[in-house]
């Protein structure tokens, strides 16, 4: 299955199981997006991408630059995956928890 | 259940041989501490780098930043996913979801930005934009 449909599916299941009034709020707050953020203010195709230098998992710096002394990159940003289990040790004025 | 990023990096994933063979990277940001990042990268069997922006400094960099309005704050704590515990700051600031294929000299040879959380970018149009940066 590619992953519009699995997409679609998760869509659906949500629409079918949300408490009542969800759905329309996450639609309202969507369109509300669309009209504010600065989409041409966005670093877009042709643009040279900007630098970074961020920890992985282990805790050992990556940045771009060296990414791209191997080749071309993909580079995807993305909200999080908000897992629960990890959440709920975590004490939300600390900078970090254990899980 | 699982949720639209995690749907998207498993699909992602999936595909990382035929990256791997087109002498690409896949590298994924957010702003989740490092060690959300890791849970992330446990639960959906990610082999490639996750990486923790934590603060949003890279995202704000490329222009996706935007803070989660009250509402939707709301929501996420009664769903025991306030951000702050999640991403280490008060902010409640997220990156719009986006995917870039950049070519080996730092251009930028394809940007997909949505503000539609549940829409992303296929991963064939990865594929193709890689394809198309080979040399021939």
């Amino acid at each position: 299955m590619g992953l519009d449909q699995q997409l679609a599916d998760f869509k659906a299941e949500f629409l079918r199981t949300a408490p009542a009034g969800r759905a329309a709020l996450y639609e309202a707050k969507i369109e509300e997006l669309r009209a504010g953020f600065a989409l041409e203010a966005a670093v877009a195709v042709e643009a040279r991408a900007p630098d970074f230098r961020l920890p992985d998992v282990r805790g050992n710096p990556v940045s771009l630059t060296d990414l791209l002394g191997r080749g071309p990159v993909v580079l995807t940003f993305y909200r999080g995956g908000w897992s629960p289990t990890a959440i709920s040790s975590c004490e939300p004025t600390r900078r970090s928890c254990r899980r | 259940v699982v949720p639209y990023c995690n749907i998207q990096l498993r699909a992602y994933q999936a595909i990382l041989p035929q990256i791997a063979a087109l002498g690409a990277r896949l590298v994924a940001i957010s702003p989740q501490l490092p060690e959300q990042s890791l849970a992330t990268a446990q639960t959906d069997e990610l082999t490639f780098d996750v990486l923790s922006d934590v603060g949003n400094h890279a995202a704000r960099r490329f222009g996706l930043v935007y803070p989660l309005p009250e509402e939707l704050r709301a929501a996420l704590r009664s769903n025991n996913k306030a951000l702050p515990g999640i991403n280490g700051d008060d902010s409640w600031e997220l990156p719009v979801p986006a995917t870039y294929v950049i070519a080996q000299d730092g251009r930028i040879a394809l940007a997909y930005i949505e503000v539609d959380y549940r829409k992303r970018l296929g991963p064939d149009a990865i594929l193709d934009a890689l394809r198309s940066l080979q040399p021939s």
